[in-house]
This record gives structure tokens, sequence and C-alpha cells, in this order.
């Protein structure tokens, strides 16, 4: 039965793999293309098969003028047994954070009560990640993600979590053995709490400027001075990670420092915590200062090597953050079904609410947000369970700015429909509202540095790629040909309706194939402005944010539009319930992404001065030079 | 017909050929030809000429005497005869009475004049200057109002328009005035008050101010010199420098010495301020980075906590000039050495770094007057042009 459901969507998985796969723009690079599974009729040897495979990174190779049309492909559990125990297992966690945990109370009291963590404790919430070698549950992305959205609708908890997982990565990735044997399985039993003593001044940090340092001491020990801000989790932590400025040499020249990140116990000498501070939002988990006088740290205690402190902050934040976008995930749904029920309950001139049209579309928008989040998520969950390696921070980064700004944008349309109660004191949007603000303290990289981060390492690839492109295309006089060449060449890509292959269409269910096209459209343009972009500014384009930040944009809405069709294609192909109605939301969405698109090429496209971005930019230098805002006053005369 | 009738007499009417182009500068010319008057009409107290000195031998020399004066003629001179030289002597006298600035004696100047009288019926009249020894002398007012900077306003557009009509020529001064003027009065980036302050303390501040707008971080501090032990001058000093100064100086070169240069002169509007300047000696530029900006095919992964930074070179702050490198501004009450050096043990309690290094005072005297382009300081501006006119004429001769 089950597998006769599927079959429609399978024969289309299939058709595509019959076909020989390559690459539908015509760079010099192709794709190594890595076989999904054919033998969808042999579930049991499948998982076997696939593991092993590498997936390349989705952003990067876009940036590199490539689509994996496999993205098109939505993952999904091989068997319905696989399925319903994931759920069962989450289910009591689902349940838990539903009717039994008090968020209202948490914000009151401004304590995660011990009842909470200790059912946390229970079900090996901690060690979801930590692998069974180290006495954790190791769970699948695809139910972990599942675990984090019903943990995500107290922002506290959640907060919590992600702290702990950022924790937890960090030692996954860089601790050795016995780092590993000794912490591992207490951080999953949450037996021992960690906090990351990461922010100095700013958020995040300025690597070249660090005032915590460690000085080597003789008999191979380091001492430790400075403070650190803004440390959650401070006063409930038994350790600290704490990133110090370490030199190789006595001489303590600023170009030579290095980061180091360092295991310090709190038992330890000269460690002072500060009262919590204040906060708006997420007040369960506590902010605290910290500082360090003379804490004497061993060797042993030092987590990587010295000087490792930049790859470990990187790769342990971005590494779950895929997590981040499910607990929003979590949060949002809660928001949806709240904001449902009261326009069922209130009544405006004897109508329900929801009969009015603009309720009804805030209404329609926040499912449609919710719901390319949860497509998003899933697919790149979905794909690193199915793949051993697939480079995924980037897919992640954007799935968490894709979900950050829109869950700001669904918060905004219930605000809409509510209206004034949301800024009374017991309303519960009241308390999600100031929550939602709480990723400031929490998330540790803005976020534009980490759109930032999205495009620069896409660059990084399509620079490789296209560098001797680039050099000619930057000395148009030194070769008139290719000049000439490239304007045929992309001739296409400025017209509104260019020339498709089509081979996204055939990815897709054919009732999609105009959203497939749309999305071939912004592909095609990719290709276009990336080049563009380096061609124009050069090496410069580093410093260009506005360009990065708007790349990042781009390639987020395409990675979206992509989720958005793989789901609703499949949906439609197995004819899940509501498929109908996801098919024309898919359409929906793809336009909006599509237009959202566009938008971005014809700005980055036409340069700062014609869109005006330039007086922008010159007003902004001039503000500082005058202390302020400094046109006349509105009213002021001249004589 | 006499379309081309009009426009032969346009060619050749003096005052018409100008008016299609009509600078400023055209009409200077024009109304320079005009001369005041030069007779003496009769001064004696019985004849019943209209004086031509009525400002002269006012004692109390204000603006409410000269009202006075003014409505004194208006109220006496039924008929307003021999007004435009009444008005010529009353231009003259405003520098001494003090209201060359003030709009509102202006206009009581103005209204003087009789009203309608001199209004053109037609257009040819009005093209053709009607009554242009009045235009004239109104041309004049205007001129010295524009001179020292007084805008007009609409009031005064209205009796101009009520005394020669719409199309007179002074009245189109008074647009172009209207136009202009505003807008210069507000093109200048460092704005200042119409009258600047005349205590020497808010002076000093302004120029301070002005001085170290190139850096908005500027710290501008003020000091007594009695804070310093046995300083002897009991003056104030203000002191500006910005945190980059301050960094700057700290990393200065113990060898080599700072210098306290000065005084140098700034102007506010028509006060000057003196001020004096620690410098140090130029430092050479960074070398400059090599960088093929073509080649994109090593960009650095985004630094995740910094924005990226492309390679180039650090520019030097604006501090960091070819003839030096500037620390400090300062102005002093009295300007005296005495209080510079106050200055300095002030300045060392922030940068620590002056206790050690040689400090060299640089006196070149501002004093050499200055060539003011009114008449009043002509005397000593003539010494000084002589003194350089006479350099430049023995350079010019051993060059020859």
């Amino acid at each position: 039965m089950n597998s006769l459901n599927k079959c429609c969507y399978i024969s289309n998985k299939l058709f595509k793999y019959t076909r020989v796969p390559r690459s539908i723009h015509t760079t010099s690079c192709a794709l190594s293309k890595s076989d999904v599974d054919v033998h969808e009729d042999k579930p049991s040897s499948a998982s076997a098969e696939v593991k092993g495979k590498v997936k390349e990174p989705f952003i990067k190779n876009l940036f590199a003028g490539l689509f994996d049309t496999e993205m098109l492909v939505y993952p999904e559990y091989k068997t319905r047994e696989e399925l319903v125990s994931a759920i069962d297992r989450v289910a009591p966690i689902k349940d838990f954070f539903v009717h039994v945990n008090d968020s209202k109370a948490i914000d009151e009291e401004a304590k995660i009560p011990d009842s909470v963590l200790a059912f946390m404790r229970e079900n090996n919430v901690f060690g979801s990640i930590i692998s069974k070698q180290f006495q954790g549950t190791d769970l699948e992305k695809k139910e972990y993600m599942q675990l984090i959205e019903a943990v995500g609708v107290d922002s506290s908890v959640s907060n919590l979590l992600f702290n702990h997982s950022v924790i937890t990565n960090a030692f996954l990735l860089y601790g050795n053995d016995s780092q590993k044997e000794k912490y591992l399985p207490r951080l999953g039993s949450g037996e021992w709490n960690f906090a990351y003593a990461f922010n100095e001044k700013i958020s995040g940090i300025d690597i070249m400027d660090i005032a915590v340092t460690a000085k080597p001491m003789a008999d191979k020990k380091w001492s430790l001075t400075g403070s650190k801000m803004w440390v959650a989790n401070a006063d409930r932590a038994d350790f600290f990670l704490v990133v110090a400025k370490t030199w190789d040499h006595k001489v303590e020249d600023s170009m030579a420092a290095k980061t180091t990140f360092f295991i310090v116990d709190k038992t330890l000498n000269g460690i002072k915590v500060g009262e919590p501070l204040q906060q708006l939002g997420s007040k369960g988990i506590s902010i605290c200062n910290v500082t360090f006088e003379d804490t004497v740290v061993s060797e042993e205690d030092i987590l990587g090597n010295i000087g490792d402190g930049y790859d470990i902050a990187v790769n342990s934040m971005s590494k779950g953050k895929l997590a981040k976008s499910a607990s929003r995930l979590g949060l949002l749904k809660k928001l949806a079904d709240m904001v449902s029920e009261y326009t069922i309950q209130t009544k405006i001139s004897k109508l329900p609410l929801h009969k009015y049209e603009m309720c009804r579309y805030n209404l329609g928008r926040i499912m449609s947000d919710i719901y390319s989040i949860e497509s998003l998520v899933y697919l790149i969950a979905g794909n690193q369970d199915d793949f051993d390696t697939f480079d995924s921070i980037l897919e992640e980064l954007a799935a968490d700015i894709y979900s950050l700004e829109t869950s700001f944008d669904v918060i905004q349309r219930c605000i809409d429909i509510i209206g004034p109660q949301t800024v009374l004191k017991d309303s519960p949007l009241e308390r999600i509202l100031r929550d939602s603000y709480s990723y400031l303290l929490h998330d540790l990289i803005p976020t534009d540095v980490k759109k930032i981060y999205v495009t620069t390492n896409g660059l990084q690839r399509a620079g490789k790629v296209a560098h001797e492109e680039i050099k000619k295309a930057r000395n148009p006089l030194n070769f008139p040909m290719f000049t000439l060449k490239s304007f045929v060449k992309f001739d296409n890509a400025l017209r509104e309706d260019p020339k498709l292959t089509g081979e996204l269409r055939q990815m897709v269910h054919p009732a999609l194939g105009a959203d497939a096209d749309k999305l071939e459209h912004c592909l095609i343009r990719f290709e276009y402005i990336v080049k563009e972009m380096m061609r124009r500014w050069g090496k410069e384009l580093l410093d260009r944010q506005y360009e990065l930040i708007n790349l990042s944009n781009y390639a987020t809405s395409m990675l979206v539009m992509t989720a958005v069709l793989a789901r609703a294609s499949r949906s439609y192909c197995i004819g899940l319930q509501n498929a109908d109605m996801e098919r024309v939301l898919c359409s929906a969405l793809c336009h909006q992404h599509h237009q959202k698109v566009k938008r971005i090429f014809d700005d980055l496209n036409d340069g700062p001065i014609e869109t005006g971005r330039a007086v922008f930019l010159k007003i902004g230098e001039d503000a500082p030079n005058n202390k302020g805002y400094f046109f006349s006053h509105a009213v002021s005369r001249n004589y | 017909m006499s379309r081309v009738l009009l426009k032969f007499s346009f060619q050749f009417s003096g005052y018409i050929r100008h008016s299609s182009a009509l600078s400023h500068t055209v009409i200077m010319t024009r109304t320079n030809l005009f001369h005041f008057p030069q007779r003496s009409f009769a001064d004696d107290e019985k004849s019943r000429l209209p004086r031509l000195n009525e400002f002269g031998n006012v004692e109390n020399k204000s603006k409410e005497v000269f009202l006075t004066v003014i409505n004194g003629y208006d109220v006496r001179e039924v008929h307003k005869r021999n007004h435009v030289e009444f008005i010529y002597g009353a231009l003259k006298q405003m520098k001494d009475f003090g209201v060359e600035r003030d709009l509102e004696v202006y206009k009581a100047i103005v209204n003087v004049m009789p009203k309608g009288r001199f209004v053109p019926r037609n257009f040819l009249q009005a093209e053709f200057m009607h009554f242009p020894k009045q235009q004239i002398c109104i041309m004049h007012l205007l001129e010295q109002m524009e001179d020292n900077g007084v805008i007009p306003d609409a009031e005064l557009g209205e009796l101009l328009v009520n005394i020669i009509g719409e199309r007179g020529y002074a009245v189109r001064r008074f647009m172009r005035m209207m136009y202009w003027m505003p807008k210069f009065s507000k093109l200048s980036p460092w704005p200042l008050p119409t009258e600047v302050p005349r205590e020497p303390f808010d002076l000093a501040m302004l120029a301070v101010k002005r001085i170290t707008s190139v850096d908005p971080s500027t710290v501008i501090s003020v000091f007594s010199t009695r804070d310093v032990e046995d300083s002897i001058d009991d003056t104030w000093i203000i002191s500006g420098q910005s945190p980059v100064q301050q960094e700057l100086l700290a990393s200065h070169n113990k060898k080599s010495p700072v210098y306290i240069e000065g005084a140098f002169r700034i102007w506010l509007r028509k006060s000057s301020v003196y001020y004096f300047v620690l410098r140090g000696d130029p430092r050479p530029p960074p070398d400059p980075v090599e960088t093929d900006f073509d080649d994109v095919s090593s960009f650095s992964a985004g630094n995740i906590f910094r924005p990226p930074v492309s390679e180039v070179a650090v520019q030097p702050s604006v501090h960091e000039q070819e003839d030096g490198v500037f620390y400090a501004v300062c102005c002093t009450g009295s300007s005296g050495k005495d209080s510079l050096l106050s200055w300095v043990r002030l300045m060392q309690k922030t940068n620590p770094i002056l206790g050690e290094v040689p400090i060299l005072f640089k006196f070149s005297s501002p004093n050499r007057d200055i060539v003011t382009t009114d008449g009043k300081n002509m005397d000593g501006g003539d010494q000084s042009k002589t003194d350089s006119q006479k350099q430049d004429d023995e350079t010019a001769g051993g060059n020859r």
C-alpha cells in the first residue's frame, strides 16, 4: 500500500536517473554527480548503500554556476516504520512542551525549573547529537530537527539547548580523545553544564582584539586574565569554554597573537561571575559577565591546538544552525495555531475576524511562510542524513537567516491580526515578541556577518572556477574577441524571458513546470550577476558589503524555491493530504521569490549610482562628521 | 516695424545692451559712471536748500539717532527734494553709525523715496531705465547691502515696486539678490552665526571647533593655567585632540622633537583668532601594497567576526600630512609662551610621552598686518605691502 502511494513519486525519481545527468550550464567544470539510490524497492539495503556517498555543497556550486538537480528530489524516510518510530520518540517531548511546560512561569521567574531539566535528561535530549560511542543517542538529523521543533515552543529552553549544541559540536569536532571521553558523556547526560564565554564588547568577536589573554607559565600551565561579557548560562555552568589570546613567544606582538579555546573549571581560582543581567526575552537562560583573574589552566584543557580558536568558533557555531531554524519553526507553528484560534473567537460587526479579507491574507501568509521554512529545514536535514559527507554549513546558515527574517514577518502579521492586545503584559504574543529578539544575544553571529560569510565562501568557489574569465572581462581592450563573445553569451541572462534548457522542469511534477522554469530563470541570472559583480569590483568585491549581502539574499531565495518546489512536487506526486493546496502554494511562493530575486538582480546590476545607493552611502559618510541628523528643519527659512 | 526699431534701439542703448546679461559687474561699471555729488549745497542753518551732510554733526552715533535723522528728513521735506543726495549721504555714514548690516535701516532709507512718481507707464519707459538717477541710487544702496551680506526681504521688494514699478532695474537687481544671497549664505560647510561672539573665549572655542572638525571624534577640553603650579599667566586654554591623535602621539619617535608652532591665524567672519599646533616630523607613507584587483582566484573566505578588509594598505589618518603629523591644537587667552608651556603640562596628564620627548617652540609672528579691503587699515597695510613688493621686485630683478 505504502509503496503504491509512492509509486508516482518514485517513477518520477527513476525517470531522472535514466537520463545522463549533466550540468544545465555550459561552464567548464561539470558537477560530479553522486548517485542516489535508484533501488527504491529495496529499502533495507538503501541506507547502507547511500552512506559513504559525498554530496557537493549546494550554495557554493550555485555561485560557480552549477545547480545540483538532485536537490529537487525531496528526501524522505525510507520506510514507514522509520518514520513512525521517529514520531513516537519525539511525541512525549512534544507533549511535555505543549501541555506541561509553562513558558509564562519561566519568563516570570527568570529560571528554567529543575523539573523541565530533569525531563530533558530523562529523554536524552542533551545527547541527541552525541555519537553512541559516548553514550549519546546520535539521532538522525530529521529526527533531531523534529525534537528541536518540539522544544522550540519555549524560547529559553531552546536557547539553552542551542548553547549546549554549540559546546557539544566544539568537542565533537576538536576535542582530543581523552577530552571527548571525559566531557561528552556527561554533556550528553546533562550532568555537566557548560557556558560559552565568547562575547566581548560587541556581539561576536574581533579576532584582532581579544581582551582575555592567556599567558604561558612554568610547567605547561596558562594563566587567564580578562573579562567576557554576556555569557549565557554562566551562573549554572560547571565549566566555561573560553576563547583567549595567546602568544607562542614571549613577545607580545599583536600580529603574532593567536586565539585558543580553553576549558575552564568554574571551581578554579580567580573566576568571578557577575549578577545576571536584565534581559528583554528568553529570561529563563541567564546572561552574566564573567571575569577571570590569573586563573591557572593546565595544558590538557586546551581545546584543539593553540591558534585554532578561530576555526573552532566558526565551525562550532555554524554547524548546529539548522537547529535554530527548527526551533523557530516550532515557535511559529504554535503562534499560527494561537492566531487561528483567535480569529475564530473574535467577532467584529457580528462576523468572526477570519471572514475579513486582510485577516485571511495575513493568515495565509503566516502559514505559507511557515511552510517554506519547514521545507527548507527538512530538505537540508534529509540530505545530511542521506549522505555521509555533505558540506552544508552555508545551507544551514542560509536556512538560519531565512527563518530568522521570516519569523519576524510572521510575528508582525500576528500583531496585525491581534492588534493592541499584543503589547499588554499578559498576552502570550507579548512574550513571544520579546523572546524573538533574544537571538541578538544567543546567536553569537550577527545576521549580516552570516550573510557575508555565505557569499564570500560562495565567491571563493566561483573565483576559482572563473578567475581566468574575469581577468579577461576586466581588461576588455586586451581581449576584444572575448568581450564581444561575452555580450552574446550573457544576452540570454539579461532578457526578460530568457531561453531555458528546461532541465529543472523535468525534475518536478509537470504541474509545477512553470515554477521550475522560474527557478531556472533565477539560476541563469545568478550565474551572470555573480560574474558581473566579480568583473565590476574585482577583488574589491570583498569590501562591497551591500553586494555581498544581496548576493546571499539571492542565493537564499533560490534555496527556498528549490526546497518548496521539491517538497510540493513530492507531495503532489504521492498525493499527501492538501497536496493540491501545496501545489498552488508552491507556485505562489516561487512567484514571490522570483519577484524578489528580480529586484535584487536589477538593484545589483544597475549599480550604486543608478539605484541611488551611492547617495545613501554619502549621507552615511556625512552623518558622523556632522554628529547626527544634519538636514535643516522642515520649517526653517533662509531669509 | 516697431519690432525692428525696438531691436535697433536695444543695440544702441548703453544701458540695455548690457541688460541682457545683467551681471553684477556690468551694473557696477554703469553705476560707477554716476558720480557722487561733489558740489556742496548750502550747509548753513538758514538755507532752505536741503543739507547734504545731515548726519555729520550728530554726536551720539547710534541706530536710533540715525533713524531719527531719516525720519526728520521725511517729515520736513514734503516734496522729497534732493532725496537722492540725502540717500547717498546716509549710505556713506552708515558704517560710522554701526548700522551697515541692519536691514531695517536700509528699508527706512529706501522709504524716503517718493512712491509712484517714478513708476513707468509703458514698457518702453520701463526698458529704457525710467528715472536713471533714482534707480542707480537704489542700486548703489542694494550693492552696499550685498557687500555687507544683508539679505533683503519681501517688504523691501514691495517698497521698491511702489517706487520704481515692477519692471524697474533696481527691482530686477533686488530679485537677483533674493535669488542668490540666501543660497550663498548657506553654502559654507562650516556655518557661523551672523554675528560671531565678541568674547575671545567663545570666539576661540568656535575656531578650535572649526579646525578640529576634520576628525569628528575630537575631544575639546578647556583648561585653566591656574591648575599648573608655576605658571605666570592666568588665562584659559582651549585644547583639541582626538583619540587618534593621542595614539599617534604615543607612537611618536622619542628621539625626534615635537614642535609647538604658531601663532597661526584663523578668520571667523571679521574677527581673527590665533592658534597653535603640536606637530611632529612627517612620517613616511605606508608602503603601497601591490594588489592585483583583477585576480579573483583567491577570495579570502569571509571572516565571520569582522567585515572583510581588502588587502589595500590602511590609509593614513587625516592628521598625518606631508608637512608633519599634527597631534593637537589649542588657543590660549594670552597666546603667550607661558600659556603654551602650561598647555603642554596639562596635556602631559593624558599624553605621558610629552614628558619624555624634547619640545621645541617655533614661533612665527602672524602680526604682519594684513591688507584689508576696506580703507581703514590702509596705512599699516600699505607698509607691509610695499615691503613685500620690494622683495618681489628684487627677486624678479635677480632673475632677469
